[in-house]
């Protein structure tokens, strides 16, 4: 294999992105306190979903498994932080740390349930996984049903707490992002992505790369979830498992630059302080402009925001030493798949 | 009997729902996640000139069938069918983007209430085999019934059938064979929003819509397709009836507030076992004539579940 | 990019600059709810309104004039939490108002208790609401009445015409279809009523064939319904497409709204729905009839004004009491809160709620005719449902 041979050079591109990534956590821990508790509630928000965007691009960038699933392991975790809090009184990090178990664990099974499908069943296959996830919890007396939960108030960190909370999820989950992205276990799942049965004659075992994949991103998506739940103090499962968290993590990812190590990043800022919070009065507009930029970016820009500004960045230098960065390899003959299309009549 | 009866009358329309999808999934493998709002579209479009011209439900249809197949075209002429080309998730985010301005754009202009088309047959009755039915339901199902028999007949019989299924097999050779390929993917897109319009009257008059609506129908539409075998036009309606009727003996079985979880829970469930039934199919087990001309002899190992990987 | 609430300029720590109060409500004026949001707001506006041109509200000595602002919920309880949080600590507004039913009032309440603003709601039944936060509410009040006491009203309404005491229930998987429905197949027999069949389903159900035809073979004669409007559309032309016609119905929740007239229009005929009653000799019940009258019509969404407006009044009296913006001292004002308001005389109990009676009414024509308590609007309840004949 030929990772062996890269690694040098991905190793110092991962150390440069893990250092932005240390030097930006330093910023956001020492300015915080200073922005006021509105903005520090809003980049509280904003710090759970880059974690849960870094997250998903794991499986969905990285891997290539496009999972709609995510809300059910930011239900899962919110719901595990939540009934942790109140029934054992455990430290909030213990709580936090089963949420992410909590998450991993649903994860892994739906993958193993599900990683035997390819492309656009699997796609469906998490939907369903959402979907049922929430309809079981809306019946399941257990959590309170549609009711759901709530934490005594006492128990519930003050923003500044929680601020430094999230601040410690997203530095995790964008350095573990990195550290895959670049790693050999990184390669191999691109490897998977860009054509898995190819892969699998090199050796690699396509189902347990994508199971590795799922099972890390449903751990943090399951973490951001418990922080999303302690800044609501109380959940229900229309709201915890609502699908539209694994809509908003699809298109931050997308807008931003899928399978790119920074593109959750930015597309979270884009889309939740970009747009969502900006146009809060006007929930309508907010989803225009969205929708509208998702087909753009899509249709200009498909490495999403990262990928332009690399490409911009890289015709403006005209460099050409360092290989381009959007891993999405060009893929040929896309449109013909004689194989696979055919209508039965 | 009466909730077979019941199950099998919603199938009718859970198989129009359907079949738009199936077709634009089977032709060009387009996953169309606004395909639900296309539903939700037309039945808005359906009131408006209900209420402009005063005329019935299913008249109206004469006009939004059209325009449907009309603003839809170009959707697909000048903007899917390029990102088909990129794998399978450029078309999905991009007709996800579609279904969010839908949504937003219809609450803007109609507001966020539910409502429903009224006709006189909306809450009307006959008995069937001793058990009161619907007189909507089982109009559903005959529709239905017809568009999607009407669909497999245009698609086997017809020119433009044998167009749109070389198109659909291998789109470079037909491209020199003097097919325009471009023109028939996005005609197929355009009948396929056509086919929603009508499911989208059938939903109006028969239960109620709401801009919000669209994403459970696409659901349901995704379930019948994956339970009608992919990529079959005839497949869509067993797929449909089969919902309907999991849905209303499940629902009678383990209780109404399962009835959701039960269709997800089976879905999931024939998905997790869908490589081994087509590989059983492929050794001739359950062996059914598909046509699959460039499946010949170049990569027999490919199974209609491995779809282009991307 | 800013479009409401800039107005404070880029004060966010909840420190208002002074020339202007501030109340703030997260609203469904779009999503499933819809029905329910402008009518709130309509109410709520109202009560600012009257205020501002009486002078506005005296803080710290001195008068000061009072801005609603309203966010959009899109019915969806994530948004209300947010929002509500936005509007506390953004637009630093002194107090906030509720939302309808208690999946949308329980994350606004615990706004108001964590960030420690005080909130007056409505319209959400109070025994779901209490249950939202076991340690008791400490900055959010509700008026509304208790689903137990609903159901005191509901049967004695059935009571007025004969029927074979046989009730089929169709009730949703929300919180309050859950706790009402179980609490109906309960109270039920005690009122002489036997439940004989109860259907469940999912929010967003459509297709209630079965049921219908379930319920019909048990022979029900009254029918109570706790849904969403747009559900219940689809229920009631089944009901009738299916010929099950019953002596009495109710559709809580559903058609306590014009919409149900409108959508369903003579099938509505005859269906009943609790909410709550106004008091007609309070003043401002009065001028708020003859005021909204020309767009509501005669129906619950007018109660449903008066409700909102009450909410209103009350928590912008407590500023006035408080003579400050001070969440603690507004909060301390409303828990002595004991006047006359258009929904009667408010005092809070212990558990901060006020419950407020129950009034049943009917749907006549496009009018709710108020069959219980009686009053000199309410008339007489027409059997059987002459929609579903």
């Amino acid at each position: 294999m030929k990772t062996a041979l890269l690694s040098s050079g991905r190793r110092a591109s991962a150390v440069r992105s893990l250092i932005l990534l240390a030097v930006l956590l330093v910023f956001l821990a020492a300015f915080g306190p200073a922005i006021g508790r509105y903005q520090m509630s809003l980049v509280t928000t904003l710090l759970a979903y880059v974690a849960a965007a870094t997250a998903w691009n794991i499986i969905g960038g990285i891997g290539g498994q496009f999972s709609l699933a995510s809300s059910a392991f930011i239900g899962v975790g919110s719901y595990v932080t939540i009934m942790m809090l109140r029934g054992t009184g455990l430290p909030l990090w213990s709580c936090l740390a089963t949420a992410a178990v909590g998450g991993a664990l649903f994860a892994a099974l739906t993958g193993v349930v599900l990683f035997r499908l390819r492309g656009f069943y699997f796609t469906i296959g998490t939907l369903a996984v959402a979907l049922a996830a929430l309809t079981w919890m809306t019946t399941f007396a257990f959590t309170g049903a549609t009711t759901g939960i709530s934490a005594p108030l006492a128990l519930i960190p003050s923003g500044a707490a929680l601020y430094q909370m999230a601040l410690v999820v997203a530095g995790v989950a964008t350095a573990v992002g990195i550290v895959v992205f670049y790693s050999p276990f990184g390669l191999r799942l691109m490897a998977v992505r860009d054509d898995e049965d190819v892969a699998d004659s090199l050796g690699i075992s396509p189902f347990r790369s994508k199971m590795v994949a799922m099972t890390l991103s449903g751990a943090f998506i399951g973490l951001a979830g418990g922080v999303f739940a302690l800044q609501k103090a109380s959940i229900e499962p229309f709201s915890a498992f609502s699908l539209d968290w694994s809509i908003t993590i699809v298109v931050m990812v997308v807008v931003g630059g899928i399978g790119t190590v920074w593109g959750p990043t930015i597309g979270a800022i884009v889309i939740y302080y970009g747009i969502t919070v900006q146009l809060q009065s006007v929930p309508a507009v907010s989803s225009v402009i969205s929708g509208i930029l998702m087909i753009l970016v899509i249709k200009f820009l498909p490495h999403g925001i990262v990928g332009g500004a690399h490409n911009a960045f890289a015709s403006l230098t005209r460099r050409r030493n360092t290989p381009p960065k959007p891993p999405l390899t060009p893929r040929e003959n896309e449109l013909v798949h004689p194989q696979t299309s055919g209508l039965e009549a | 009997m009466s909730v077979i009866i019941s199950g099998l009358l919603s199938g009718g329309l859970y198989a129009t729902i359907g079949l738009g999808l199936a077709l634009v999934f089977g032709v060009m493998r387009l996953v169309n996640l606004a395909h639900g709002e296309f539903i939700v579209l037309g039945a808005y479009a359906a009131s408006l000139f209900i209420t402009w011209l005063g005329v019935d439900p299913f008249v109206s249809l004469i006009i939004v069938v059209p325009l449907m197949a009309l603003v839809t075209y170009p959707l697909q002429r000048f903007l899917l069918t390029g990102l088909l080309r990129k794998g399978l998730e450029s078309p999905l985010v991009a007709t996800f983007g579609l279904s969010l301005v839908i949504t937003a754009v219809l609450t803007a202009l109609f507001g966020g209430d539910a409502r429903s088309l009224n006709a006189p047959y909306a809450s009307a009755g006959i008995d069937l085999l001793g058990t009161r039915v619907r007189v909507i339901d089982v109009v559903g199902l005959l529709i239905g019934v017809v568009l999607v028999v009407g669909t497999h007949l245009l698609m086997s019989r017809s020119r433009w059938g044998a167009a749109l299924r070389a198109a659909s097999a291998d789109p470079i050779t037909a491209g020199t064979m003097g097919i325009n390929v471009n023109v028939v993917y996005a005609l197929t897109f355009a009948a396929s929003a056509a086919i929603a319009a009508v499911g989208g009257v059938l939903v109006g008059v028969a239960y109620s819509f709401s801009p919000t609506a669209g994403s459970n129908y696409m659901l349901i539409g995704f379930t019948v397709v994956v339970l009608g075998g992919t990529g079959s036009v005839l497949g869509v309606l067993w797929g449909g009836l089969a919902l309907g009727v999991v849905q209303s003996v499940g629902s009678a079985v383990f209780g109404g507030q399962y009835r959701d979880f039960v269709i997800y829970a089976a879905f999931i469930i024939i998905l997790a076992l869908k490589p081994a039934i087509d590989t059983a199919r492929d050794r001739g087990l359950f062996a059914r004539k598909r046509y699959t001309p460039g499946a010949s002899a170049a990569t027999p190992q490919t199974t209609s579940t491995a779809v282009p990987t991307s | 990019m800013c479009l409401t609430g800039c107005a404070a300029g880029g004060s966010s720590d909840g420190s208002t600059s002074g020339d202007v109060v501030k109340l703030g409500a997260s609203l469904p004026l779009t999503g499933s709810l819809a029905s329910f949001g402008p009518v709130f707001q309509d109410g709520y506006q109202a009560a600012v309104d009257e205020v501002n041109k009486a002078g506005g509200v005296t803080v710290d000595g001195k008068k000061e004039q009072v801005q609603l602002v309203v966010l959009d919920s899109t019915s969806d309880a994530n948004t209300v939490a947010d929002q509500t949080r936005t509007l506390v600590l953004q637009d630093g507004v002194a107090g906030l108002l509720g939302s309808v039913s208690p999946a949308l009032t329980i994350p606004a309440s615990n706004t108001a208790d964590l960030e420690k603003v005080p909130l007056v709601s409505t319209l959400t039944p109070v025994g779901a609401w209490k249950a939202g936060n076991a340690n008791g509410w400490q900055y959010a009040w509700d008026l509304f009445f208790d689903e137990a006491a609903q159901i005191q009203d509901l049967f004695p309404t059935a009571d007025l015409t004969p029927t074979n005491k046989k009730v089929a229930l169709f009730t949703d998987t929300e919180e309050d279809g859950i706790a009402q429905g179980a609490l109906m197949e309960k109270e039920a027999p005690a009122a002489g009523y036997d439940v004989v069949y109860r259907a469940q389903f999912p929010v967003g159900t459509t297709d209630f064939s079965e049921y219908v035809n379930a319920a019909k073979a048990a022979g029900a004669d009254v029918v109570i319904a706790q849904m969403i409007p747009p559900d219940s559309f689809a229920l009631w032309k089944q009901m009738k497409a299916l010929a099950f016609a019953p002596k009495v119905a109710f559709c809580e929740k559903c058609a306590s709204q014009a919409a149900f007239q409108k959508q369903l229009g003579p099938l509505a005929e005859g269906t009943s729905t609790s909410l709550i009653a106004s008091d007609p000799s309070s003043p401002e019940q009065q001028a708020l009839t003859t005021r909204f009258s020309p767009k509501y019509g005669q129906t619950t969404d007018l109660n449903s004004v008066m409700a909102a407006y009450s909410a209103a009044k009350i928590l912008l009296d407590a500023i006035n009491t408080a003579g400050s913006t001070d969440g603690a001292k507004i909060n301390d004002a409303i828990s002595k809160t004991d006047s006359q308001y258009p929904i009667g005389t408010v005092k809070f109990d212990s558990t901060h709620a006020y419950a407020v009676p129950p009034a049943t009414f009917q749907w006549q024509g496009d009018k709710q005719i108020q069959i219980s308590p009686k009053s000199p609007t309410s008339g007489t309840l027409q059997a059987p449902v002459s929609g579903l004949q």
